[in-house]
């Protein structure tokens, strides 16, 4: 007969086991806490290092390519000339800056270099801050141009267009008044207060996906420069199919659907372009105001008699501050704009052409204000 | 009788009211009749919060108790808890008496155990409704706001992107409600149980909306006769009971389509059946990996099509169809849909480890800090991937 030995394994009493499920749970509860909030201080902590880099990657993208640029030194003797471009995507894809510093060193026989400061999005609100921190940075150019976007000066849409790119998020504490004081309704933003602290993950959390996961974002644009951008901040917008064109049309013409219907220039938008100029006066800075080409379509779809308004409104807001005043609106072939109001590379090279030799060059030879960068 | 008459009276004065009013107006106008009213603007018809989920636990309650399989609660302030419980107060779980009844009557102690359970659920919840369902509203709101503007791949993409929504949106916060109320000492039905893996529309319901379509089932489907009776009784009772259970949803004939749609399906998933009985090969093949492969993509398309219905705007839901079947151009997709098939896959990858049973073999050995690292990862990412702007809980309209 064969024995068997039977082992039996001990019975762990249930309350042990309660016991050790209930000490497991309390460590992976309690350990969550700790590792949520201490990731959210983190974040917090590293965000407020350089909050510009988080909160409004356009300016800080922009702004690190002006610090290796002319442009952007300290305004001492034997600097070049520093002509500065202010605006929005428009300014942004039109005007080949590099260029522009090379021609005008060539026609006017002194150095002149010049940086392209436009930000997508950017209204005269948005200009008239980027300008006040560059100034407080210490940046002081001699000249500026300035972007005006009839679409931004739209009096019928309420709040002002630009509002829906100028997040509260991209500007500093102390910018809300005045900001508000320009006509954008702004509400300070959570991550100005404790949430930026303890809650900084989701605060800047586009922010952070745009920079660290961009395949995640959620937006359809994105927020800072891309690499595309060369160092004077200038990008070159490849040539547009002819089949894609109608599209690009369509969409713009339903992105801006708000300002088409009983279109007149005007309202809250004025405030920040007079803010732009009365900042350079104070500084002394010799200002000019551009009106970038739209295409024959493009510029049907603003309402009269409201289209007609643009440009007495514009050159009376300009004679004011002794600004002269480019309206290159019809400067362009419609081949040479991808979607009725961005240029394509070759659209830049003619423009900026024609807006050095017609405009640049005449303004700053007859105005004096070439000598070294003297007034 | 007078208990629910009361429940539904209170249910359709303030939820239906308007609809039936405005119906009787254009048929009235329509026979060149004076209504004598005017229309009622939906915008302006106040409706509590969670009426048609409170409307039915009463109504359970009532019948439950009529036929005696709970006792009634003398307790009003119980009563009162059962009804009002907030974490099913707005959108469910629709909670029977009985299960809930008897948990107000045990003594809540703190349980570490049951803390961990409720944190869990309400992490997993959080991050469906933050990281998931909302941004899948990016890709679908802007093109059932305006479908003619988009081509159709756009509203392929858009209701696919929809179908996701409207899950994550809707069991997230189910996950956060089950989630809170064990954090409170209650346990909660379940809601979903990966719907969109079910093999057919039957299943579909037997793992969407759970306590709904067992309510339904319970209340409407077996008083009116159940499978009992010819076929085609049941057949009747079928598309009555879908029926109803798309005007709860809402006040509107896309809802209504949307039960009738469910009710056809599963008639016709019936009818299949039967059809199949007889044809051992068949089934054969529809039970190998691959014929479940692809019942569960039939029946997910189905579902999916007919969440195009689930709007109170009929009109747009036709122009939807029109240009899913109906090749047309059109602006692109919203965002780059890497994002929504990031979202599918993960989606996909979290079902496949619970349903295989891979996540319960795991899960004892997890060491305690691992797991709560885990649920750091999920509370970050549900704040890190919520996009900017967050919506309401869709179930809370209803």
């Amino acid at each position: 007969m064969r024995t068997v030995a039977v082992v039996t394994a001990p019975v762990v009493p249930s309350r042990i086991v309660r016991g050790r499920r209930a000490r497991r749970a309390a460590v992976a509860v309690l350990f969550g806490v700790a590792v949520a909030a201490g990731t959210q201080l983190g974040i917090g902590a590293a965000v407020r290092r350089a909050p510009e880099a988080f909160a409004d990657p356009l300016y800080h993208d922009k702004r690190e390519l002006l610090r290796a640029h002319p442009v952007g030194a300290p305004d001492r003797p034997g600097r070049p000339f520093a002509l500065l471009f202010l605006g929005s995507s428009r300014t942004y894809d039109a005007v080949n800056a590099g260029a522009v510093g090379e021609r005008l060193t060539r026609d006017l026989g002194t150095p002149v270099s010049a940086f392209n400061f436009a930000q997508s999005g950017a209204g005269p609100v948005t200009m008239a801050v980027a300008l006040r921190r560059l100034l407080n940075d210490g940046v002081k150019p001699d000249a500026v141009v300035i972007e005006v976007n009839p679409l931004f000066l739209a009096a019928q849409v309420e709040p002002p267009f630009e509002t829906r790119w100028l997040h509260p998020l991209r500007l500093r504490p102390d910018e809300l008044e005045r900001v508000r004081e320009l006509g954008v309704p702004v509400d300070a933003p959570g991550a100005h207060g404790w949430r930026g602290r303890v809650l900084a993950g989701h605060e800047y959390r586009v922010h952070l996906l745009e920079r660290y996961a961009p395949a995640l974002s959620p937006l359809p644009y994105r927020l800072g420069i891309g690499p595309e951008t060369d160092r004077h901040g200038f990008v070159r917008v490849p040539e547009i199919p002819e089949r894609q064109r109608p599209k690009l049309l369509a969409w713009n013409r339903n992105l801006y659907a708000a300002c088409w219907p009983g279109y007149r220039p005007g309202g809250s938008a004025l405030k920040g372009l007079r803010d732009v100029l009365e900042t350079c006066r104070a500084a002394g800075i010799r200002p000019a105001l551009l009106l970038t080409p739209e295409s024959t379509e493009f510029r049907c779809w603003y309402a009269e008699p409201g289209r007609a308004l643009v440009a007495p409104l514009v050159g009376e807001l300009a004679r004011a501050f002794g600004a002269p005043v480019v309206d290159a609106r019809e400067w362009l072939g419609d081949d040479l704009i991808a979607d009725g109001h961005h240029l394509t590379g070759a659209g830049a090279d003619a423009f900026t052409a024609r807006l050095v030799r017609d405009e640049l060059t005449p303004w700053l030879r007859g105005s004096g204000t070439v000598a070294g960068g003297e007034p | 009788y007078t208990s629910i008459g009361m429940n539904l009276s209170i249910l359709c004065y303030f939820k239906y009211r308007g609809f039936f009013l405005n119906e009787l107006y254009d048929g009235m106008r329509l026979l060149n009749m004076d209504p004598g009213y005017t229309k009622v603007n939906p915008l302006e018809v106040f409706i509590p919060f969670g009426i048609s989920f409170y409307t039915f636990e009463a109504i359970s309650y009532a019948v439950d108790v009529y036929k005696r399989k709970i006792a009634p609660e003398t307790s009003l302030p119980r009563f009162l808890l059962f009804i009002l419980f907030f974490p099913h107060l707005v959108a469910g779980p629709i909670v029977r008496a009985g299960d809930f009844l008897t948990q107000t009557r045990r003594p809540k102690r703190w349980n570490w155990v049951r803390v961990q359970v409720g944190v869990q659920l309400f992490l997993v919840g959080a991050f469906k409704k933050m990281a998931i369902a909302d941004r899948m509203a990016l890709f679908c709101d802007p093109v059932f706001k305006d479908p003619d503007a988009y081509n159709s791949v756009a509203v392929w993409f858009a209701v696919l992107a929809y179908a996701l929504r409207i899950y994550c949106d809707f069991s997230g916060y189910s996950d956060m409600a089950v989630g809170a109320a064990h954090l409170l000492g209650y346990k909660l039905i379940n809601n979903f149980n990966m719907p969109y893996l079910a093999t057919n529309v039957s299943d579909f319901w037997r793992r969407w909306h759970i306590s709904l379509s067992s309510w339904l089932r319970d209340y409407v489907f077996i008083p009116l006769g159940g499978s009992r009776g010819s076929r085609w009784l049941n057949y009747r009772n079928l598309l009555i009971t879908m029926t109803l259970g798309g005007l709860w949803h809402g006040a509107a004939w896309g809802y209504i389509l949307w039960g009738l749609a469910h009710g056809a399906l599963l008639v016709g998933h019936k009818q299949f059946k039967d059809y199949c009985d007889g044809k051992p090969r068949l089934t054969a093949f529809l039970e190998t990996a691959f014929g479940t492969g692809l019942r569960i993509l039939v029946t997910f398309f189905c579902v999916s099509m007919c969440w195009v219905l689930f709007q109170p705007e009929l009109g747009k839901a036709v122009a939807i169809f029109e240009k899913l079947f109906h090749l047309q151009r059109g602006l692109t997709v919203p965002l780059s849909n890497r994002s929504l098939w990031y979202t599918v896959a993960f989606l996909f990858a979290c079902q496949w480890l619970v349903r295989s049973g891979v996540w319960a073999k795991i899960y004892p050995r997890v060491p305690a800090p691992v797991l709560g690292v885990g649920y750091a990862v999920c509370l970050c990412a549900a704040l890190v991937l919520a996009p900017d702007s967050g919506t309401t809980f869709i179930y809370f309209q209803f």
